[in-house]
């Protein structure tokens, strides 16, 4: 259901839909920069994890499990 | 009175997204997605101004803000965990979200985008609540705020569990402050269906990431 909420706002973006050629860019910018901020955090964190040697007691990758 | 269908459309469109994402089980499918195009180009092809779209579906923006605060639940219940790497957390969220900032800034100052463009791509891994907020603040396009948000919060979430797999980012804490800060509630969700510790984490780095957002980028 949350993603449903989310449309009406991205809906907006149709009054941009004149921008043409720099929706190519943007998108671009977009998709490199979401993947950057996820390796960036993700190894930061993980390394500091690794340093102090305080995983919590949790293996890497099988923890916390939700039970969905 | 003819407004008022676009509620209805909205929610079918998004109905219809969702059964088209179970029937060809493809992460690239997300469903915020489709149905953002569907009616993108609904309105494009109608000529329906978006001010009569976004009236009309107001009720369903309004639940967004108390929606994404309700993604923090899972908190309570791994505040333990979060207390003992709080340290990491911030320091990770902080790095992360400097990060997402300097792409955006960067890249709009490389190619010489216009002010609002570039506040839309600088402020794009903040919740859509809070990248609206600093549009409004910093005179920028709210609507284009919070598309571009939407956008970077689903490129996060449908292409993230993979990359961080790829790139070996296996830890659940660490997983899920990534997806939190570069991709907000949208990702979130979607660190929640992986782990409940990595749910927990990823509101938590949405919140962190949205607030070094708002903090930093007033300043620049």
């Amino acid at each position: 259901v949350l993603g449903l909420l989310f449309v009406p706002a991205g809906v907006g973006l149709a009054q941009y839909a004149g921008a043409g050629p720099l929706w190519l860019a943007v998108l671009g910018i977009v998709l490199v920069g979401a993947l950057a901020t996820l390796a960036v955090t993700g190894h930061v964190t993980q390394l500091r994890l690794g340093q102090t040697g305080r995983s919590g007691g949790l293996r890497f990758g099988e923890t916390g499990r939700s039970g969905r | 009175m003819i407004a008022l269908i676009w509620l209805p459309i909205t929610a079918a469109s998004y109905g219809a997204a969702l059964t088209l994402r179970r029937r060809f089980d493809s992460p690239l499918l997300n469903p915020t997605l489709v149905a953002m195009g569907a009616l993108i180009a609904t309105l494009l092809a109608t000529g329906v101004p978006y001010a009569d779209y976004a009236s009309a579906t107001s009720p369903l923006t309004a639940l967004l803000g108390p929606a994404v605060v309700a993604l923090a639940v899972p908190l309570h219940r791994e505040r333990e965990t979060l207390r003992r790497h709080a340290g990491t957390i911030l320091v990770g969220a902080s790095a992360g979200a400097a990060c997402a900032i300097a792409v955006g800034a960067a890249a709009a100052a490389l190619m010489h985008l216009a002010p609002d463009w570039a506040l839309a791509l600088s402020s794009r891994s903040a919740t859509a609540p809070i990248s609206i907020a600093l549009a409004g603040e910093l005179h920028g396009a709210a609507a284009l705020s919070a598309g571009l948000s939407i956008l970077a919060g689903v490129a996060g979430a449908t292409l993230g569990p993979r990359w961080l797999d790829l790139i070996r980012v296996r830890h659940p804490l660490a997983r899920g402050l990534a997806h939190g800060v570069a991709s907000h509630g949208i990702g979130t969700a979607r660190m929640l269906d992986e782990t409940r510790l990595a749910g927990a984490t990823a509101a938590v780095g949405m919140g962190l990431g949205g607030a070094v957002v708002a903090l930093v980028l007033p300043l620049l």
